[in-house]
């Protein structure tokens, strides 16, 4: 080398580094391109002289070709670029070598040839492709080559180059390491069936002494063993031809490829790192040098792979069994991971190392893996590190169920791996914790899902680890909303959550809108799987769990009126509270019981935004619980009256002293706290009550029910709409009760039937009315009906007594009525009061009468006509034929009084009801059945008002 | 054999005879390849020397003819004074007139400890030459060149080469090389071990300098030639590092150390490592080293 053409190089260096890096991009390229071009006027001699078969010359050309590779001006992208291209010229080389070495036998010629390049970059790249080749030819000489050239390479500690050129050593290599090939592995396998056999036959032939029978298996195994190492060195000298010194060394052909790559690995790793390291040029500004760290660091990054190719390749090797990589890969791997102390190499290696072997190695070698985590570099991402192992651990497991033995060891490890881990690195962040808390939890579940108390464990190292006074980020609070769903989703049954004895106390950690958001999904997640919670204690644990959906905590937003999202979230919340609360149930009573005491505990600390929504659902499922009770304790009475022996159900259920009584009697105490709250559906809900608690048969219940409800309407509700409507309701719910003494019934219809005239508005008054009218001419309908059964029954033995009589008194208590029409079945009847109904009716009329607007008048006219129909119908006698008659005439006096703005006053709907009732009227005059009910209805008039 | 003519009065023709078998070496002499043969100290060197006259009409007088081998250190910078090595004298005929005639010579096992040399200034030549002695008129000369290579018979004593390059507490590296002693086709192996390396060093490479020291009769000459460089490191190294070094000298073109040839003259061989940093500063450090000849010829010169 001349100092001559050195300089130039030099002085052109220097100012590439004086000028701005804006204008390095267009210079790399123009750089590039020039070398390239440069490369390619050599790479053409080459040929030539590659052609001609002269070796002198080619060595001279390619060396020249290689000379671009000295360049230190080119960003290691753009170097690899010019790598490739030369590399690929560097064939033509290799292929002149290897016709020259075929000739003759001068291949340390070649070797030594080569080595005559003063300039150290073409030189060695000339001496790697020389030693491919001559190992190639003869592969005895592969071991003295390999080590020759490791050695030589170290002549470039120049980071980047140094790199490109091991890659250049790996590559030209690969395919020359010696390795357990085919054949071997065969013979090997031979080799051991052929002694199990033996070993088979061993007992068959010795039955009589156990004992010696086992030592001399054992002894058997040990021979296998050194037999099957010694099988290996024949077979190797056989293929290989090993070398004296090889054996004498005790290296196996395949060891050398093991330690040749794992020695490059080291040495590119070195380089790689150094890259990190290099010194920048003095004269650029602070500002320069930050950025152009930064540059260098990212363009180290994308070298990592010229490292990772050696763990590929190691990989690759059969020869690196799961006993060869336990004992002599892994760890020197893991020691130079430790040494280099760089933390890109070390996340990168160590992830590599993960991602390169089978997931079965690191089963096998967890703890060593373990042992250098705690020591790498503080900035080394470890999250990311265990992470990916547990992500392949988990992979592997499921796709190889059962292939894991020692499940619980593992997580062991892991679990011992991370306090070791957080020990150590007092710099861990607490997020990265938490993830890998979070990992290694999917890892147990997925391991072992029967061991809860693991996930316990881990829920309470994460309460540990937030445990210091500092406020969680928003990216902790995600991972800890992932960890609380990570059992949610696994699991999907809360029975095995509310195990879980730290879970609320994670949740407690989080604010208050995440807490409301993973209890949401605690919910939720029942509901989706339709969990039924059977068991008081659990039920109680859950609330714990999910408090924040109940309680108002102190970290509680207040709740600002106007924002719809909060307001929308919170009905959400609420109305999933509602319908979770349905899935806490038992089949035994008591238990059941039990669990809706809990929740009311707990609801009746929640305040009255909650209670207005959540008491309906709760008054919903008591009563529920309630008609399951009387269910049960009919059938009770059924099986003691039959049987008077001892019942033991029947017992249980006094002894817990229990009956449906008393669940209407904690009904009624829930819903005292709702009325004041929210009269309009407390309103409902007693109506509801009273009937739920009327098929129990439970009069005074029922009553007070009743009386509730009327009470509620009396002091809270003041709109008149909603009066009508309520009142409505009133007289409608009470109309289908039956389980009331006529007297009480009578009571209660006449409160019906005074806050009805008492509406304000005259048509609500006279529609309130008439529906009071019902009250008074009450039908029992339903045939399944369990009063009405008993009633039933009753009646048919009073039948054959009295068959005369239409009035039955059944148990002193009820009075039914069988009217039996002429024409039809008989029809039952619980209530009748003709004169009361009459004075509704009639009440109705007059009140309709004082209207002004005729149409409305008409319309309401129609109404109550259609009403008194229904009763004439029934041919109670409560309505005869001439009230019908009057009304008809008065619906036709009030028309004719309106004569000439008729048709502007009827509108077609009213008109249409008209129509439709005239022509009912109509048709029950044809009908068989009806026909003489009719008769004495005249309709001529309105049908010659119809035919005008 | 090769005749001849000096000035048209007659041709010489000297010829070597024992030469089969011998190695030849091809040097440049006015910028003609030459083909000598080589020989060693004490070999026989004989020969037949033949005189015909061309022009036979006139008679040609002399005052007797000689035949002498010589060595001799030519040097162009002691005012062209040549030193005769070695030389011996044979007196072919008495003065007379000059008829065509052969003789044959012969000097047994003629000592030659010198070997033959082509320097920058200096050179080393043996020489049979022929001289035709007249009186009034210009001698009449004839030489033939031949070559002479000693093996060495005792091997010089090698020591181990350690150099060390040190500024204190920014750069410590050694080298160490376990001969000082080489024969012409060696290899030079070495290491170069690094124990603090501050300095951003950017490549390092050997080079052979050959240095021929003359010591003419007033001052000393010396000539430094470096004959070649070679490049051991590329990059910066780490501390703790040992960087390999193996070089090989068939390539070169050396010859063994000389020392003290006739009191002035030597030749002596180099190693000397650059150690160059970013700026382009140097570093280096220089050892002799020791050439032999283990045989005749270097492989490069068959």
């Amino acid at each position: 080398m001349s100092r001559k053409d050195k300089t130039p190089k030099i002085s052109q260096k220097n100012q590439e580094q004086k000028k701005t890096p804006t204008t390095q991009v267009g210079e790399q390229t123009q750089l590039l391109d020039s070398l390239k071009a440069a490369a390619r006027r050599s790479g053409f001699y080459l040929q030539r002289s590659v052609q001609e078969g002269k070796l002198s010359d080619s060595i001279k050309q390619a060396g020249e070709m290689l000379n671009g590779l000295r360049s230190s001006s080119l960003s290691p992208k753009n170097y690899y670029d010019l790598y490739l291209f030369v590399s690929d010229e560097l064939r033509y080389f290799g292929l002149l070598l290897r016709e020259s070495i075929k000739k003759e036998p001068i291949a340390s010629i070649i070797y030594r040839d080569v080595q005559f390049t003063s300039r150290i970059i073409p030189r060695l790249y000339l001496l790697i492709t020389a030693g491919a080749v001559v190992i190639e030819n003869n592969p005895k000489k592969t071991r003295e080559i390999l080590l020759d050239l490791l050695e030589m390479c170290k002549g470039v500690p120049h980071p980047t180059r140094g790199l490109f050129l091991r890659h250049y050593l790996s590559q030209m290599t690969k395919d020359l390491l010696p390795d357990i090939s085919e054949s071997e592995k065969g013979s090997k396998n031979g080799n051991e069936k052929e002694i199990e056999k033996e070993i088979e036959k061993e007992p068959k032939n010795q039955k009589s002494n156990e004992n010696e029978n086992k030592n001399e298996k054992k002894n058997e195994n040990k021979n296998v063993k050194i037999k099957k190492e010694e099988s290996k060195t024949e077979n190797n000298k056989n293929l290989q031809g090993n070398e004296n010194e090889d054996k004498k060394n005790n290296v196996l052909p395949w060891m050398i490829s093991i330690n040749f790559t794992i020695q490059n690995l080291i040495e590119m790793n070195k380089l790689w790192i150094r890259i990190q390291h290099q010194k920048l040029p003095g004269n650029i500004s602070k500002l320069e040098r930050v950025s152009s760290r930064i540059k260098l660091t990212e363009e180290r990054k994308d070298l990592c792979s010229l490292v990772g190719t050696n763990l590929v390749r190691l990989s690759q090797l059969d020869s690196v069994t799961l006993e060869v990589y336990k004992e002599r890969v892994l760890p020197i791997l893991l020691e130079q991971i430790e040494q280099c102390g760089d933390k890109i190499a070390q996340s990168y290696l160590t992830e590599a190392i993960i991602l390169v072997f089978p997931d079965e190695y690191h089963i096998h070698t967890l703890p060593d893996l373990f042992s250098i985590l705690p020591n790498l570099h503080q900035e080394v991402n470890i999250k990311n590190i265990i992470i990916l192992l547990i992500e392949r651990l988990i992979n592997f497991a499921n796709n190889n169920p059962k292939s894991i033995e020692n499940t619980f060891l593992i997580t062991q490890i892991f679990s011992k791996g991370i306090s070791s881990i957080t020990r150590k690195r007092t710099s861990l962040p607490r997020i990265h914790l938490l993830s890998i808390l979070n990992g290694l939890m999917k890892l147990s579940l997925c391991l072992h899902p029967q061991r809860i108390d693991f996930i316990n464990h881990m829920l309470s190292s994460c309460v540990k680890s937030i445990a210091i006074q500092k406020k969680l980020t928003k990216d902790e609070i995600n991972e800890i909303l992932s960890i609380l769903s990570t059992p949610l989703d696994f699991y999907n049954d809360l029975n095995i959550l509310v195990q879980l004895e730290n879970y609320s106390m994670l949740i407690d950690t989080l604010p208050n809108e995440n807490r409301r958001i993973i209890s949401l999904k605690f919910l939720e997640n029942g509901l989706n799987t339709l969990t039924i919670v059977s068991s008081p204690k659990k039920v109680s644990k859950l609330l714990e769990i999910t408090k924040v959906l109940f309680l108002d905590s102190k970290d509680s937003i207040s709740e600002n009126e106007e924002d719809e999202n909060l307001k929308s979230l919170f009905f959400r919340e609420q109305y999933t509270v509602c319908r979770f609360i349905h899935l806490l149930r038992s089949e035994n009573i008591a238990k059941s019981f039990k669990i809706l005491q809990i929740i009311a505990d707990t609801f009746s600390s929640g305040g009255t935004r909650r209670i207005k929504i959540t008491i309906p659902p709760l008054v919903f499922s008591a009563l529920q619980l309630a008609n399951g009770i009387r269910q049960l304790e009919k059938e009770k009475k059924k099986i003691l009256n039959n049987n008077n022996k001892e019942n033991k159900d029947h017992d249980n259920l006094e002894d817990i002293g229990l009956s449906a009584k008393k669940i209407f009697e904690f009904i009624h105490k829930i819903m005292t706290s709702l009325t004041k709250l929210l009269p309009l559906k407390s309103l409902k809900l007693f109506l509801q009550c009273a009937l739920a608690s009327d098929k129990c048969n439970f009069e005074p219940i029922a009553y007070e029910f009743m009386t509730k409800a009327i009470l509620v309407y009396n002091d809270h509700l003041k709109d008149p709409k909603t009066q009508y409507q309520m009142i409505n309701y009133i007289s409608s719910t009470l109309q289908t009760l039956r389980a009331f003494h006529p007297d009480n019934y009578s009571l209660l219809c006449n409160q019906c039937g005074g806050y009805s005239a008492k509406l304000n508005i005259a048509p609500h008054q006279v529609r309130a009315i008439v529906t009071c009218s019902y009250l008074f001419l009450s039908i029992i309908k339903q045939p399944l009906n369990i009063a009405y059964k008993e009633i039933k029954e009753k009646i048919e033995i009073q039948d054959e007594k009295n068959k005369n009589k239409k009035i039955v008194k059944v148990e002193k208590v009820k009075k039914i009525i069988e009217y039996k029409r002429p024409s039809n079945e008989p029809v039952l009847l619980y209530f009748i009061d003709v004169k009361r109904l009459l004075g509704c009716i009639s009440r109705a009329i007059r009140v309709a009468g004082s209207l002004m607007e005729p149409s409305l008048l008409f319309e309401l006219l129609i109404e109550i006509l259609n009403t008194c129909l229904y009763f004439f119908e029934l041919d109670s006698g409560a309505v005869n034929s001439s009230f019908i008659n009057t009304l008809l005439d008065l619906i036709l006096q009030k028309k004719s009084e309106n004569e000439s703005n008729w048709k502007q006053l009827l509108t077609k709907p009213i008109y249409n009801f008209y129509y439709l009732t005239f022509k009912h009227i109509k048709l029950c005059k044809k009908n068989k059945e009806t026909k003489r009910l009719f008769k004495p209805i005249k309709i001529e008039k309105i049908l010659k008002d119809f035919l005008k | 054999m090769s005749f001849f003519t000096s000035k048209g009065l007659c041709t010489i023709g000297i010829e070597l005879t024992n030469t089969q078998d011998r190695p030849i070496k091809v040097v440049k002499r006015n910028k003609k390849k030459k083909n000598l043969y080589v020989f060693s100290s004490k070999d026989t060197i004989s020969g037949v020397v033949e005189i015909k006259a061309t022009k036979k009409r006139k008679k040609l007088e002399h005052i007797g003819i000689e035949l002498k081998l010589c060595g001799v250190l030519e040097s162009s910078l002691d005012s062209g004074i040549n030193t005769d090595l070695v030389s011996s004298v044979k007196k072919l005929a008495t003065a007379g007139t000059l008829s065509d005639r052969k003789w044959q010579f012969s000097f047994p096992e003629f000592n030659m400890p010198q070997e033959s040399y082509d320097g920058v200034n200096t050179s080393i030549h043996y020489y049979v030459k022929v001289t035709i002695k007249r009186n009034y008129a210009v001698n009449i000369k004839q030489e033939k060149e031949f070559c002479v290579r000693n093996l060495d018979p005792k091997i010089p004593k090698s020591v181990p080469i350690k150099m060390e390059v040190g500024i204190e507490d920014f750069l410590h590296i050694d080298f160490t090389f376990p001969k000082s002693v080489y024969h012409l086709n060696d290899v030079i192996l070495g290491r170069i071990n690094y124990y603090l390396a501050k300095i951003n060093l950017k490549y390092m490479q050997i080079a052979i300098i050959k240095r021929e020291v003359f010591r003419a009769s007033e001052e000393t000459f010396t000539e430094k030639k470096t004959l070649c460089t070679f490049e051991v490191m590329d990059g910066a190294p780490v501390k703790g590092e040992s960087i390999p070094v193996r070089f090989f000298l068939e390539n070169l073109k050396i010859s063994p150390t000389y020392r003290k040839i006739a009191k002035r003259f030597s030749v002596r061989y180099y190693l000397t490592l650059f150690l160059i940093d970013e700026r382009e500063k140097r570093y280096f450090k220089q050892n002799e080293i020791i050439f032999y000849r283990k045989s005749i010829l270097k492989i490069d010169e068959k």
